[in-house]
């Protein structure tokens, strides 16, 4: 009898990976191998890698800053501005969401980022992570710009548009990947992430 | 494929940058990836979803990936899909999909063969899922890696960068806890008036 289970368990019935949605990975595989992909991503999500190599000194700076400015104009103000960076602490949970609404329930899915422990660039790293899932979720059509409820119900072509993609911090840590320019997160009262 | 072009070769393309070595790693692992998610979470949508996720990360992290004598990266994929599990948070998800499956299920009469085999399926992959649903994580990972999916602890320890002597005795302590919630459950269906039992 104590066999039975490995014997069950070593031949589980297999289920068939459709063609379409092999053709739908494909294709996002191919937007994420291409070099002009990577490059708009980049340009288009990242703030320069410059940023990070001067982090102790610009924090200090903006940790001055932010006070000056809350002090002047009010911390919305400043929120506004999109002064404010902070790193992912939660790297365990990231969403991508069809809108910069954190009202909404029905705009974002959860998924999860795998961050090796030892990996000393792991906090930027969830982030980059949540960002190259989430464009190739947009790329695969689950996200659309043309409806804010997820998921959208993909058809035709993998070869969605992927719009510009901004990753903010949470109140809880976690990382979200919202559509739009950098000063979105501030727009909605979030940090940018840390890259 | 392979007598031509074996994993080792195939990897060490991919891990070169070749687009098109990773479209046929694709094509060689899928199947096996998304069929790894399915029989954990039951969700037919979800495990197509994890399984891109598992290729995006495998092409961003392919020069990291620790190839394994023979099978390549396949290890590799296999663990970072039960990390993506884990972190997925598709337990509610799954609790859902077993409560609906594991109650015995009763196909009317005039059902086609076809249908009662699917049932049959189901009801296979479900009993086995919720076996696993006992386990620890860690526990239920190396049943799944080196039962289901046929590793060598060895293998998997090369995948997980852990200890092979940890694999293993981690493998010998869930498989025993994993026979006795096997024959539990066995137990449990036979006695049920309107049971369906695995033949």
């Amino acid at each position: 009898m104590s066999e039975d289970f490995d014997k069950v368990a070593a031949a589980l019935p297999e289920l068939e990976l459709s063609s379409a949605v092999r053709q739908r990975h494909l294709a996002a595989f191919v937007l994420l191998t291409q070099p002009t992909a990577t490059a708009q991503s980049t340009t288009t999500t990242r703030p320069p890698r410059t940023v990070q190599l001067a982090r102790p000194r610009r924090r200090l700076t903006l940790g001055i800053a932010a006070g000056v400015v809350a002090g002047a104009l009010g911390f919305g103000a400043a929120a506004s501005l999109g002064v404010f960076d902070a790193p992912v602490t939660d790297r365990g949970t990231a969403h991508c969401y069809t809108t910069a609404d954190l009202g909404r329930a029905d705009n974002h899915n959860d998924f999860g980022v795998a961050v090796s422990p030892d990996d000393p660039d792991a906090i930027a790293d969830a982030a980059e992570q949540a960002t190259a899932i989430c464009s190739s979720q947009w790329a695969i059509g689950r996200f659309s710009t043309a409806t804010a409820t997820f998921p959208v119900s993909a058809s035709g072509p993998a070869d969605h548009p992927v719009p510009p993609l901004v990753a903010c911090v949470l109140s809880n840590g976690e990382v979200a990947i919202f559509p739009g320019p950098p000063r979105t997160c501030a727009s909605i009262g979030l940090a940018n992430a840390i890259l | 494929m392979d007598a031509v072009e074996g994993p080792d070769r195939l990897w060490a393309l991919v891990q070169s940058g070749d687009a098109d070595a990773f479209a046929r790693v694709y094509d060689l692992h899928a199947g096996r990836i998304f069929n790894h998610c399915y029989r954990r979470i039951l969700s037919r949508q979800d495990a197509e979803d994890l399984t891109a996720e598992v290729f995006a990360l495998a092409w961003r992290k392919r020069t990291e990936i620790r190839l394994v004598d023979q099978v390549g990266g396949l290890p590799w994929l296999l663990v970072t899909a039960n990390h993506l599990m884990h972190r997925h948070r598709l337990s509610a998800v799954r609790s859902r999909a077993l409560r609906s499956r594991i109650p015995a299920q009763e196909p009317g009469p005039d059902h086609a063969g076809m249908i009662v085999e699917r049932i049959d399926d189901d009801h296979t992959l479900a009993l086995i899922a919720s076996v696993l649903g006992t386990l620890s994580r860690r526990d239920r990972d190396v049943v799944q890696l080196c039962v289901i999916e046929g590793l060598t602890p060895t293998q998997v320890a090369t995948a997980s960068g852990e200890p092979a002597s940890s694999v293993r005795s981690r493998l010998s302590r869930a498989l025993a806890k994993a026979r006795r919630e096997y024959r539990v459950r066995l137990d449990a269906a036979a006695t049920l008036p309107t049971g369906r039992v695995s033949e």
